[in-house]
């Protein structure tokens, strides 16, 4: 049964449906929650209230095959409150903003053609655990705004509105979380345990 | 593999390549540029690069704790058993104010002629 027909189900008081529904998506929005917060116990506790609030707003959710997405706004939302409550996500200065030149030049150091950049390297199998396990070590406000833009695909605009900040802080905090991110992958394993 | 030489200042900020990266709309102009500048080429070659690393991590999912969902449902059924007494409550509460209307007009009887002898006197 497709995830329409499950929340037809649910919205009629079907638990049995609502079970199915959720019990689909519970890693998926525990993964997403865990990526954000970084803490397992902090996403239980968000995934719970999460499943919680979609079941019971399930007559807000217009397309019923958009369950997916709409369950994982819920998670981010949540997720990001929860940093926010525990002042993990904050407004970062502007200073030290890095440009187009900045960026350009970090760039060329991936541009030698003959060898796989890190990224081409952490594509490969295991290699993507430890992303995973990167990611967790970047300042809160990047990690959060890095995973949004390039993991989960939202536009600038709603990083911003999520994170509650300006659009130029929220594009600065994506560009120093891929820095950041680049300049964990680009070194040595013994290293990254060092780095940041 | 050669690089193309690069073509005027105004290379596009990192948010526009990354909409450029992801195939989304970007004016005429600017793909132009990117496509003939190697300093935006590289750093385009890097945004899909790094996206697409995100993207594996982001498929990835992870094995919540097992009582997650058996948890969310006894609140759930829990949430329902209130709402089904509350919704018993208020049915009861309707029944009652239905028949209180009922005696209402027998009231407002018994109160008129009252107000007909004050209006009278």
């Amino acid at each position: 049964m497709d995830d329409a027909a499950l929340v037809t189900r649910a919205r009629a008081g079907d638990l049995g449906a609502a079970g199915d529904l959720l019990a689909r998506h519970q890693r998926a929005a525990y993964a997403v929650a865990l990526r954000l917060l970084g803490e397992p116990v902090e996403a239980e506790d968000v995934v719970q209230e999460a499943l919680v609030q979609a079941y019971t707003h399930l007559g807000d959710l217009q397309d019923g095959n958009s369950f997916a997405a709409w369950l994982r706004r819920i998670v981010v939302t949540r997720s990001l409150n929860v940093l926010r409550r525990r002042g993990r996500l904050r407004f970062e200065s502007l200073e030290g903003t890095r440009g187009a030149d900045a960026d350009a030049e970090a760039a060329r150091e991936w541009a030698d053609p003959n060898q796989p950049t890190p990224e081409e390297v952490a594509l490969h199998g295991e290699q993507v655990a430890s992303v995973d396990r990167l990611l967790r070590r970047l300042p809160a406000e990047q990690r959060v705004a890095l995973l949004l833009r390039d993991a989960y695909d939202y536009d600038i605009a709603e990083v911003a509105a999520l994170q509650g900040c300006g659009l130029s802080a929220a594009k600065m905090r994506v560009s120093r979380g891929r820095a950041a991110l680049r300049q964990l992958l680009a070194a040595p394993p013994d290293a990254q345990k060092e780095q940041l | 593999m050669r690089r193309r030489p690069t073509t005027g200042p105004e290379h596009p900020d990192e948010e526009v390549l990354r909409m450029l990266a992801a195939d989304a709309p970007v004016p005429a102009e600017v793909a132009a540029h990117v496509a003939m500048c190697a300093s935006c080429t590289t750093r385009l070659d890097a945004l899909r690069a790094l996206r697409d690393v995100l993207h594996a991590v982001a498929a990835q999912e992870e094995v919540p704790p097992q009582d997650l969902v058996p948890q969310v449902l006894a609140r759930l059924h829990a949430r329902h058993t209130t709402l089904d007494g509350i919704n018993e409550v208020v049915a009861a509460l309707a029944a009652l104010l239905r028949g209180l209307r009922g005696l209402a007009p027998h009231a407002a009887q018994e109160s008129l002629p009252g107000q007909r002898g004050e209006q009278g006197s």
